[in-house]
């Protein structure tokens, strides 16, 4: 996986994200819209496999997910969201 | 980006109700050595650290600390949720009780609205840490000051834990510093302020 699958998987994540943000307040709402809880089955499912995906090849997202590799800690090594695109 | 999960870092489980400690306690949901105050300090210090370790420490401890703030708020809750009419004239609870009914809302035992004056984010590493070790000394002293004043093994369970992780972090927090101080000049930590880009340039 290099830079480019990178960025498109990290854009993948965010986006997934959000359709699961989006459906949450609606389904907190609609508790039993059945189009919606079938879409939030769907994207909380595709969401999950990205974000395993991102962690095992880039480092880690989630704060409870971090896979560490050559004996060192993974979470403070990558760069932090506020840094923008350098 | 956070993400919610539904439960406390340590339960809280109280059966006998009691305005007179929960008023105490309020104050470290929004007082000025409170829970939010050292979330909104850590997570407001993160953007310009120079050290990408603190930086994840901050944004560790500046979560933890929003977990600490659920505690407190559940701690308070649960001290005044069967609250009568008499019980909240016979606890001096009247005055929180006319502005917010049984509702949660951040402010000092002395009743001050929450304020982000009682924290700094000064964009300096050494006054930041400082600082917050400073933060985590006071709100372990106010943690002291309540179990002096807590007898329910219910109430003083959590409140046990909560001080606890505030020396759990004083300590974290002092070795942050002193990564800091080690990528400084050591004969003159404050010669420069290594989060100011134009000191560097000199």
């Amino acid at each position: 996986m290099d830079a480019n699958n990178r960025e498109k998987l990290f854009a993948y994540i965010g986006a997934t994200s959000f359709v699961c943000d989006e459906l949450r307040l609606f389904l907190d709402t609609h508790p039993t819209d059945r189009g919606a809880l079938e879409y939030w089955d769907r994207m909380s499912k595709v969401r999950n496999e990205a974000v395993m995906e991102y962690t095992r090849c880039f480092g880690p997202i989630e704060w409870y997910r971090v896979e560490n590799r050559d004996c060192k800690w993974a979470w403070v090594e990558a760069p932090w969201p506020w840094e923008g695109r350098c | 980006m956070w993400s919610y999960e539904r439960r406390l870092q340590h339960p809280v489980n109280i059966d006998q109700c009691n305005p007179k400690l929960a008023q105490v306690i309020m104050s470290q949901y929004g007082g000025p050595d409170g829970e939010i105050g050292a979330s909104l300090r850590y997570l407001s210090q993160r953007y310009v650290m120079p050290n990408r370790k603190v930086v994840g420490l901050l944004t560790d401890i500046g979560t933890e600390e929003l977990g600490h703030m659920e505690i407190v708020g559940a701690i308070v809750h649960q001290l005044t949720r069967d609250l009568t009419p008499e019980q909240i004239v016979e606890g001096g609870f009247q005055n929180y009780y006319v502005d917010h009914t049984l509702g949660i809302w951040p402010m000092a035992a002395g009743g001050i609205a929450f304020t982000a004056t009682a924290f700094q984010s000064k964009g300096d590493p050494i006054t930041d840490l400082v600082e917050d070790m400073a933060a985590e000394q006071k709100a372990r002293t106010t943690y002291d000051n309540i179990l002096r004043l807590v007898h329910d093994h219910d109430v003083c369970d959590p409140i046990k834990f909560l001080r606890e992780r505030e020396i759990v972090h004083f300590q974290r927090f002092g070795e942050a510093l002193r990564m800091i101080q080690d990528e400084l000049d050591a004969r003159n930590f404050y010669a420069i302020n290594p989060a100011f880009p134009a000191d560097l340039c000199k």
